[in-house]
């Protein structure tokens, strides 16, 4: 009882975003009299080409998708450079992740049309290339990060490499690349919108609608949508870091 | 080489670059030795250790175990069967103690029964009583209790072979002090051949029945504590042993129940005491002192009460007595 009091309120603000986020994907048809007056000129104020659950659907599997890629990708090549085999390539891939950072998102994704067209598939790229960056960074980070004493030890009682890294290296480093993946994701969550300019359908699309037609109400909608989504996956992944660095 | 010899290097070397960090030592460890490596910080001991464990690889010379040369096993293999120590203690943080106690066991593939038993009774030999202490984290231990977790954990996989980087060296005085003692309490109930090192010449000569003085790579002196305090074979050697301090040092080593004269009747003792130019009337008020205690200590005893003459007690019970002039003529027995 008590523990379920606590489990309560340990997940409370991811559940209070995600109920926002449910509740406002279906409701807004019923607020069409609060968005006429917004956009007052606007014959229609509720963006209706695509149901925002479809979209919101959508914008996850496309920053979802690209996730993984990125986690699979950074994480490895994190673990590879920072072995005694890969450590040849250390300072270049991390050079590569600090500078990659200060690169715009948009860049990236029209940098990847001309390689890959129009649609889903480039939009994938560009988030999974612009999420890898926090993860490379932060996996890095993490595993330098672990007491080099420790690491002797566990040599010294007789680890493989492989051992060591598995018991010993990923699960002290495990909070930072956790902290790196939700900051990959979160910026993921919003640069995916953009790929509504390339062709990707995403919750970016009543925005650029909106952006085109001058309707703002639509404007608000797609960016309400997005920035409560934002918000559930930030605090869910913060909740989950929290429980990793404090279970030891 | 005799069957009785555990660990042997021969001609080792390591080298960096050009430079050697160990310069073609020669070494015989046998069975249920304490062999302490001891020198000033950077001649090379712990490159020495990790040489043994192949931590580091040698880049010369042979190293046997058993007669069995060490590149010659899987390095896995080798160390499991070779406890390791250092002075950081290289507990996993992430987990308990009890977990950090069973690596070795569990890398084995010991049933976990055993394991669990392993581990209460290594707690139990390093008083950490197993409820206190075996869920514990590493993060809420003292430097000392972390350091004896780290000892368990080195003997967790019943190694013939325990290595100890400096393990005691970040610790307070008193603290240092009575892991010492139980490492040697330990050593008398295990006789594992432990290789030992250190900077502190005190924890030698307090630790080692084989004590090796390293000086840049190479090694200068190996002995039995009262050889080298009785014949350090450079002033280097003399000065890691203090100088001056040198008769104190050796006081140190000799126990008061080697050298006192035991109670006998009263009548001899009246004798020796007449002969002594001692009052025997006097012996009632004497400072006591114990048969394990050192003649350092005896002394320093002396000093404090003003006095030339100790009873030697056991349990309340008098054993003996030592005066001044013991003290100063005590020779070592080697
Ligand atoms: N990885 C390394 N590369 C180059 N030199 C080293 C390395 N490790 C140790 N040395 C050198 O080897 C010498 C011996 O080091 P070490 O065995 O750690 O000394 P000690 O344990 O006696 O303080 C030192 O002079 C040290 O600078
Ligand atoms: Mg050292």
């Amino acid at each position: 009882m008590g523990n379920q009091q606590s489990i309560a309120r340990f997940w409370g603000v991811p559940l209070f975003w995600l109920f926002c986020l449910v509740i406002a994907t279906f409701s807004f048809p019923y607020f069409e009299e609060l968005f006429r007056q917004v956009a007052p000129n606007q014959r229609q104020v509720i963006y209706t080409r695509d149901s925002f659950f479809a979209l919101l659907l959508n914008h996850l599997s496309l920053v979802g998708i690209a996730a993984i890629i990125s986690i699979l990708l950074g994480v490895s090549s994190a673990i590879f450079v920072t072995r005694s085999y890969g450590k040849d390539f250390l300072p270049l891939v991390s050079q590569i992740a600090s500078m990659g950072q200060t690169f715009p998102p948009i860049a990236v994704l029209a940098l990847s049309v001309p390689l890959l067209g129009f649609g889903a598939l480039p939009t994938i790229l560009a988030l999974s290339l612009y999420g890898l960056l926090p993860i490379v960074r932060n996996t890095l980070a993490g595993i330098q990060g672990v007491d080099s004493a420790v690491i002797e030890s566990a040599r010294g009682m007789g680890m493989s490499s492989f051992q060591v890294l598995r018991q010993v290296e990923l699960p002290l480093a495990s909070t930072v690349i956790l902290s790196g993946i939700r900051t990959s994701v979160t910026i993921n969550i919003a640069t995916a919108a953009i790929g509504s300019t390339i062709g990707a359908s995403t919750l970016g699309d009543p925005v650029i609608s909106g952006l085109v037609n001058g309707n703002t109400a639509y404007v608000i909608q797609g960016a309400i949508l997005i920035g409560l989504l934002a918000l559930s996956t930030d605090s869910l992944l913060d909740r989950l870091q929290n429980r990793l660095s404090t279970r030891r | 080489m005799t069957n009785n010899t555990m660990i042997e290097l021969q001609q080792v070397s390591k080298l960096y670059e050009q430079t050697a960090a160990v310069d073609a030592i020669d070494l015989t460890i046998n069975k249920g030795e304490f062999c302490v490596l001891v020198g000033t910080s950077g001649c090379g001991k712990s490159t020495t250790l990790r040489m043994i464990n192949r931590l580091i690889p040698h880049s010369a010379g042979k190293i046997l175990i058993e007669d069995q040369e060490i590149n010659s096993f899987n390095e896995q293999t080798l160390r499991r069967r070779i406890g390791y120590a250092i002075q950081n203690t290289g507990l996993f943080p992430h987990w308990s103690v009890e977990r950090n106690i069973g690596t070795v066991p569990r890398l084995l593939k010991w049933p976990e029964k055993r394991i669990q038993e392993r581990v209460v009774e290594l707690l139990e030999l390093l008083n950490l009583p197993y409820s206190d202490f075996a869920h514990k984290y590493p993060s809420e231990l003292s430097g000392g209790q972390a350091q004896r977790v780290g000892v368990a954990r080195a003997l967790a996989g019943d190694p013939d072979i325990l290595l100890m980087d400096e393990p005691f060296g970040a610790l307070d005085p008193i603290t240092r002090e009575s892991l010492q003692n139980e490492l040697l309490r330990i050593q008398q109930q295990i006789h594992k051949t432990i290789v030992f090192v250190t900077h502190d010449m005190d924890e030698a000569l307090k630790l080692a029945n084989h004590i090796v003085v390293m000086d840049q790579g190479k090694i200068i002196q190996q002995a039995s504590p009262y050889e080298l305090l009785l014949n350090p074979a450079t002033a280097f050697v003399s000065q890691l042993l203090g100088g001056e301090d040198r008769g104190l040092k050796q006081a140190g080593l000799m126990k008061v129940g080697e050298h006192m004269f035991a109670a006998k009747s009263s009548n001899i003792n009246n004798m020796v005491f007449n002969s002594l130019g001692f009052d025997i009337s006097a012996t009632e008020q004497l400072a006591s002192v114990k048969t394990h205690d050192s003649l350092r200590f005896a002394l320093s005893v002396m000093l404090w009460h003003q006095c030339d003459m100790l009873k030697v007690e056991e349990e309340q019970q008098l054993v003996g007595y030592i005066s001044l002039q013991q003290i100063m003529q005590a020779r070592p027995h080697g």
